[in-house]
């Protein structure tokens, strides 16, 4: 399953848990809000989904249909949720958006596509690893970010 | 505009292609980090010697990442440093 792939069926998860029954098609606008990709592979996603919403574990969106059967996104696996949303957020509250989307953004990418690699080949405990680092990593590209950005404000001052 | 050392490594890199940022990092061996590299990045692009775009994903989307490549003026500050190093090299001190 593709990191894109998790994606959608994550979108597709949280966005019936926040606003209960919706139909396909709006599902599938919104879905395609968050997660841009090819319309078709949603439209099979929020199908499948909706033919065995009763099979499947809210929380782990684990099913048991075989994927090429229905062509759909979600296939025997087990759909973890990114523990770095909350990452971008901390950015998001700190930083201005284009330091945010440019630094931190990026690194969030890097951290999540390692961390869901790691999750493919069921490397539980190096995914766990993972996860505390980049977070570590993180909190010091921001101590690195503030540092850069006072010294920038002190040299323009500096100057003027 | 002054350029650091490690301004000019990523520069250097970049002048083999365009790359994100964890592949310049693959690409240093070691001397650049994966903390840092993205606060630099965004730095040097401020200067103008690199440009960024996101990534395009394998349909039409786009993802997050954003890719990096050198500039005119870059390739130009790049070459300007090279040769006022070739000419420091020169000198000797008697």
């Amino acid at each position: 399953m593709t990191y894109e792939e998790v994606k959608v069926s994550e979108a597709i998860e949280a966005i019936t848990s926040v606003y209960g029954d919706m139909d396909d098609e709006d599902l599938v606008d919104m879905v395609e809000h968050f997660v841009p990709t090819e319309r078709t592979k949603i439209e099979n996603t929020v199908k499948f989904y909706r033919d065995h919403e009763d099979h499947i574990d809210t929380l782990t969106f684990v099913q048991e249909e075989p994927l090429e059967e229905h062509g759909a996104l979600v296939g025997e696996v087990k759909i973890h949720r990114s523990p770095f949303p909350y990452l971008r957020a901390i950015s998001r509250f700190i930083f201005p958006a284009h330091i945010s989307i440019r630094v931190f953004d990026q690194l969030v990418e890097d951290a999540e596509e390692e961390y869901l690699e790691a999750l493919s080949k069921d490397r539980k405990w190096h995914a766990r690893w993972i996860r505390i680092r980049e977070s570590l990593r993180f909190c010091f590209t921001i101590v690195v970010q503030i540092k850069a950005s006072t010294l920038k404000i002190v040299w323009s001052l500096f100057r003027t | 505009m002054s350029v650091t050392k490690t301004e000019l490594l990523i520069m250097e890199l970049l002048v083999s292609g365009s790359a994100y940022g964890l592949e310049l990092v693959h690409r240093s061996e070691g001397k650049l980090k994966r903390g840092t590299v993205y606060v630099l990045l965004q730095r040097i692009e401020e200067k103008g010697f690199i440009k960024s775009q996101r990534q395009p994903r394998d349909g039409n989307s786009k993802s997050a990442r954003r890719t990096y490549f050198l500039t005119g003026a870059g390739a130009q500050a790049l070459s300007a440093y090279e040769e006022l190093w070739k000419n420091l090299e020169g000198i000797k001190l008697t």
